[in-house]
């Protein structure tokens, strides 16, 4: 019993000591490595995205209809192009290498853009070709992040790494509004920027980043033959985790349907759309490293499930009659720590349940159930909308998220428990 | 070994931001085409006062400095263009008065340029979102501008917000958003947070307007008075009216069942019955009078004139041309 007592106190001892010397020091070399990779491409590929609508509607007059039309029909191939990316880093263990094929390929979609002036076919290509580019590097990067990390840290290292990817997010629109306010240039002064970005970035992950070694005592199950490694896939707790994002995914209204339904109510300015949008993300910038943490010690399930639960306050703001701004304000920072509580912890639940082998593909397949589920809910809610009117598609939301929950509670807090026993 | 990879990195980053200074300096040294130039005409426009004009958007690609400009041809012979320096998504021009909306753009905020009678900018006012639909009253009073503040196309109903402002051209001031009016149906007041109105057009006396207003996935005809604030609803399934000269009728898209596909129809104002026009192609416009027996459309760059009583054949007028004005000489 003394024994027992003891040895409990000394491992608390431990990880007060571990937490004690913060973030760089808990989170690994890589992690933090390729946060800055992330940060650097998003300013690159957030500077693009922000005057790309204006880009094909000013110079090739291209309706963005159209580019949304043409945006949607990717959206398929972008999950084909995701798991092909996490399957091959898991085949070769050469996760590194395949994020860097998809770093270059968006990086050197920058100056084509500049190349191919106004020829709408080859824009439309180079855009197409620099999303695959984002589609081929996420998988492998999300693998080398849990590949990296010790099992007990993961919400940690995938918080640290999403605060530092949001940080780019939000720069990247800031530094290409800058760059058309204060100089003289055009768009392609900005695509040549961005290009400079994103080949910082890649330089970061190419120069400093290594592969993760495998633990030697996997080192059988690395040359096990293909049909063993898709079946570690469809193992039950995992297709569980993917069950559950995706019915979770399913009841998550869009971002843009919840502000649409606060500015309805109060009639804001429309011009605090965009503010909206930021503030969300600024929110889950600060939150996404102490959510980690928070998962990391009292489990990630709790944290990802109580993510979930701050959506029924959201809803609810939108079905009360008489809300003012601080509602407003309210809703963001809810909004901004549910997407702090389940996007990187998703991926360390994830990570901690897939066997090394088949890490990336497993990522893949997981990013590619829940955004499915997304889209979906935002088509539900628009026909709900349309035929009910917006408070009942809100009504129906509260109904679907609450089983969603009720059906997803059971299924996690069941995979956790075997996971904690084995 | 580390060392050599972080003056690597270090030499790269030098580089780039070297390199980065010197491609937008360079940009800001070259000529680019005018595109950065604040509206305004040098040119003599006094001519769109004696004869027939049409004022739209020149989208001929063969100049790409140019595309998305505004550009004037006589209605006699259309096919001579002058191109002025003032870029617009939409354009609108009666009575020596016009709107001009700014392109859509990384700015939250957009301009709505007023402009004068040789089409130059005299003010402006600021509205949110991405512009779609401009009208001017004909006495140049009052104008009216539709802008997306959600979503960005009518196609999908339900997920787009649209605003539309009548605009004070004489105060240069935002005068009221349609959202403000008091609406009603069947002598009820008709209310619904999820209003939308699109697309106004204005009648001789300028108070009277006509636009499209819609609530849970039906558009209605509302017409309206800028002065009482007030709004009542015609009839359903009209969009984007525009009144003819004579004020007799409503040329307006009509959706094809609950597809993303629009006929262009003419209403008589009297009955509130319509006709279908012999374009068969999906337009989304709102249509402008050439006279009072032919209507004017943008499709597929171009801009086409066809009857208004239903008769003949869709005749292309303007080649990579759309949003058309058409300025009537006194």
């Amino acid at each position: 019993m003394y024994q027992v007592q003891d040895s409990s106190a000394l491992v608390r001892a431990h990880r007060s000591l571990l937490r004690r010397r913060g973030v760089g020091g808990r989170v690994g070399r890589t992690v933090l490595l390729l946060g800055v990779v992330s940060l650097l491409t998003d300013i690159s590929s957030e500077m693009v995205a922000t005057i790309l609508p204006l880009y094909l509607l000013y110079t090739v007059g291209l309706s963005p209809l159209l580019y949304g039309v043409v945006d949607g029909v990717y959206q398929a191939g972008a999950a084909l192009v995701r798991i092909a990316g996490g399957f091959v880093g898991d085949r070769w263990r050469r996760h590194k290498e395949v994020a860097a094929v998809g770093y270059g390929i968006s990086a050197f979609c920058k100056p084509a853009l500049i190349a191919v002036g106004s020829a709408w076919g080859a824009l439309l290509g180079v855009i197409l070709l620099d999303r695959a580019g984002k589609g081929i590097r996420t998988a492998p990067r999300d693998a080398m992040i849990s590949l990296s990390t010790p099992k007990e840290q993961l919400g940690t290292a995938f918080g640290v790494h999403r605060a530092l990817d949001t940080t780019g997010a939000l720069l990247g629109p800031v530094v290409a509004f800058g760059l058309l306010m204060w100089t003289q240039t055009s768009f392609d002064g900005v695509f040549f920027v961005s290009f400079c970005f994103a080949l910082v970035g890649l330089a970061v992950l190419l120069l400093f980043v290594q592969n993760p070694r495998p633990e030697p005592r996997l080192a059988e199950v690395v040359e096990a033959p293909q049909g063993n490694r898709l079946r570690l896939l469809a193992e039950r707790r995992f297709l569980g985790l993917g069950l559950a994002g995706a019915l979770l995914g399913v009841a998550t209204m869009s971002d843009g349907f919840v502000y649409l339904g606060l500015q309805q109510k109060l009639d804001f300015e429309p011009g605090m759309f965009p503010l909206l949008f930021v503030a969300t993300a600024s929110v889950f910038m600060l939150l996404a490293v102490p959510m980690g943490q928070l998962a990391d010690r009292v489990g990630r399930t709790k944290v990802f499930l109580g993510g979930y639960c701050l959506l029924l306050p959201v809803y609810g703001l939108l079905l009360a009659t008489d809300v003012g701004l601080p509602a407003v304000v309210l809703a963001t920072v809810l909004l901004g720590t549910f997407y702090a509580a389940t996007d990187g912890v998703l991926a360390a639940m994830a990570s901690a349940l897939l066997p090394e082998e088949v890490r990336g593909t497993g990522l893949a397949a997981l990013v590619t159930a829940t955004s499915t589920g997304r889209m979906l809910a935002s088509i539900l809610f628009g026909a709900l909308w349309t035929a009910f009117g917006y408070e009942a598609a809100v009504a129906a939301f509260v109904v679907v998220l609450l089983s969603a929950l009720a059906t997803a509670t059971p299924v996690l807090v069941r995979m956790q428990r075997r996971a904690s026993n084995a | 070994m580390r060392d050599r990879r972080v003056i690597a990195l270090v030499v790269l980053c030098a580089l780039c931001l070297a390199a980065s200074v010197a491609y937008v300096a360079r940009g800001g040294a070259q000529d680019d085409g005018g595109r950065s130039a604040q509206p305004g005409s040098a040119a003599d426009f006094r001519t769109i006062n004696t004869k027939d004009s049409i004022v739209f958007r020149n989208l001929d690609r063969k100049n790409v400095a140019r595309y998305g400009f505004t550009a004037v041809a006589r209605v006699e012979s259309p096919a001579a263009r002058t191109i002025e320096p003032l870029p617009c998504d939409r354009v609108y021009f009666a009575a020596g008065r016009g709107l001009c909306l700014e392109p859509a753009g990384v700015v939250v905020k957009q301009r709505v340029y007023i402009l004068g009678n040789r089409l130059q900018s005299v003010g402006h006012v600021t509205v949110q979102g991405v512009p779609s639909r401009a009208r001017v009253s004909p006495d140049g009073r009052y104008g009216a501008v539709t802008f997306f503040v959600y979503g960005h196309s009518y196609a999908t109903p339900g997920s787009f917000s649209t605003q539309t402002t009548i605009i004070d051209l004489a105060k240069k001031k935002k005068l009221v958003n349609l959202e403000r009016l008091h609406v009603t149906k069947d002598g009820k007041t008709f209310d619904s947070p999820d209003f939308n109105f699109w697309g106004a057009t204005f009648a001789e006396d300028s108070d009277r307007f006509y636009a499209t207003l819609s609530s849970r996935g039906t558009t209605y005809l509302v017409v309206g008075s800028v002065r009482a604030r007030t709004a009542r609803v015609l009839r359903e399934g009209v969009e984007c009216p525009s009144l003819s000269p004579d004020g007799r009728q409503i040329a307006f898209k009509k959706r094809i069942g609950k597809s993303s596909r629009w006929r262009l129809h003419v209403l008589d104002v009297s009955t509130l019955r319509d006709h279908p026009l012999a374009e068969t192609r999906s337009v989304d416009d709102q249509a402008e009078w050439l006279d009072d027996g032919h209507v004017l459309y943008g499709l597929e760059s171009s801009v086409w004139v066809v009857p208004a009583d239903g008769s003949g054949a869709p005749r292309r007028l303007l080649e990579s041309a759309d949003s058309p004005a058409v300025v009537r000489s006194a």
